[in-house]
């Protein structure tokens, strides 16, 4: 599963930034799962609770926290969320794996344009926080 | 004391290992355009297989990718094996992976950021499993995947790919001297579509590697698509000769 590697590169992540910064321990490592990217955010929540274990720097807890998908154009300013468009389940796939590959599946719903920015909700990015 | 929160990217950390994990590394560059990168990175880890070396290959040009092409490759999902992160494609002895798979070969046109966040993410998930050697073709020109790779695996070799022609040159000239601005030396320079060692005095006299020269052989055009008919072609054979001779480039693989 490819949530097993996402997983993997959060407790590397916190583990490198623990051994930068000379920390024995993180109180609360707050993962963010963007919409787009479609993470498994069971599957995701148990390879990490598994990893966590044999992690070299304590994590005293993990959350997780949904993101919606908001699209911008670039060339319009039209705003749109993931939600109120149609993908087809191959390019659901697609992006689950690249999100970027969203853009050569959907275009602005307004004008069409294939140049727009993921405002929120692309992928995984972590927090860390030291006293919980 | 209070700390803030601090927001990282996981990918980053998880790329980096990745490619700690590869034994060595080879980014095939050019500034110029259309010089023959992607046809010399898939030339080169067909020749390394041959040899025996574990070999990957990695196309890096996202919105032109073109080695699935080269190799034959359907690029389609289904393609693509999942275990604790995606498994690159066999083809040729070569382990094979692109955004094409991703994009099943549609158009992509991506800004400079996302071009760098879809290399690091695919670099972040994709498992090589211990191969000796990750060529990397890279897109024309110096952009952000480049200086995210070079910043990813600070130990690449590079193999800046030329033509014989002055435009090619001036700009090999150009990136030979911009990376070395940036602490990172060229190891060698391939010649391609040349019956001449024409660059070999320039590479030469900036102690870079000459690999060359690579004849233009009008029968490749036929031989893109079949590692095997790719093995007969001319600059398939020089190149392996070259490689059994030795290349500092690459090390004891001979
Ligand atoms: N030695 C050769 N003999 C014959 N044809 C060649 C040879 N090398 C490359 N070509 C052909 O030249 C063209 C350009 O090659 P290629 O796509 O590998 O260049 P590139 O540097 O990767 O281009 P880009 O900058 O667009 O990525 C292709 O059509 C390819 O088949
Ligand atoms: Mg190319
Ligand atoms: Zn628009």
């Amino acid at each position: 599963m490819h949530e097993w590697a996402l997983a993997e590169s959060i407790i590397r992540a916190a583990e490198e930034y623990a051994s930068r910064n000379g920390l024995q321990r993180i109180s609360l490592l707050r993962v963010y799962l963007g919409e787009l990217q479609a993470i498994d955010h069971e599957i995701l929540g148990f390879a990490l609770d598994n990893l966590r274990r044999e992690a070299g720097v304590a994590i005293d807890r993990i959350e997780i926290v949904e993101e919606e998908a908001v699209f911008r154009c670039n060339r319009c300013g039209y705003e749109w969320r993931l939600s109120d468009t149609d993908l087809p389940e191959e390019a659901r796939e697609a992006i689950h794996f690249v999100p970027e590959a969203v853009h050569a599946y959907m275009a602005c719903p307004r004008c069409g344009s294939r140049d727009y920015v993921v405002v929120s909700g692309r992928g995984v990015r972590i927090e860390v926080d030291l006293e919980g | 004391m209070s700390w803030a929160l601090t927001v990282i990217d996981p990918r980053w950390a998880m790329a980096r290992e990745r490619l700690r994990g590869v034994g060595r590394v080879f980014f095939v560059e050019s500034s110029k355009g259309g010089v023959g990168k992607t046809v010399f990175s898939a030339l080169l880890a067909l020749v390394l297989a041959e040899k025996g070396v574990r070999v990957g290959l990695f196309d890096a040009d996202f919105t032109n990718p073109g080695l699935h092409t080269v190799l034959g490759v359907e690029p389609v999902l289904e393609a693509i094996g999942e275990d604790k992160g995606v498994l690159p494609v066999e083809a040729g002895g070569v382990l094979f992976m692109s955004i094409a798979f991703y994009t099943g070969g549609r158009p992509l046109g991506l800004r400079g950021y996302e071009a760098s966040s879809a290399l690091v993410e695919l670099l972040a998930v994709t498992r090589w499993g211990g191969i000796d050697a990750l060529v990397v073709d890279t897109p024309p020109g110096i952009g952000d995947e480049h200086m995210d790779l070079h910043w990813l695996r600070p130990d690449t070799r590079v193999i800046a790919v030329s033509t014989p022609s002055r435009l090619a040159v001036e700009s090999l000239i150009r990136l030979i001297e911009y990376l070395g601005s940036q602490g990172i030396r060229v190891a060698a320079v391939a010649e391609n579509m040349s019956d001449k060692p024409s660059l070999r005095p320039l590479a030469e006299d900036r102690g870079i590697e000459y690999i060359g020269p690579l004849p233009y052989d009008p029968g490749l055009e036929q031989a893109l698509g079949s590692p095997a008919g790719l093995r007969s072609t001319k600059p398939y054979r020089v190149l392996r000769r070259l490689v059994d001779r030795g290349l500092d480039t690459l090390g004891w693989w001979r």
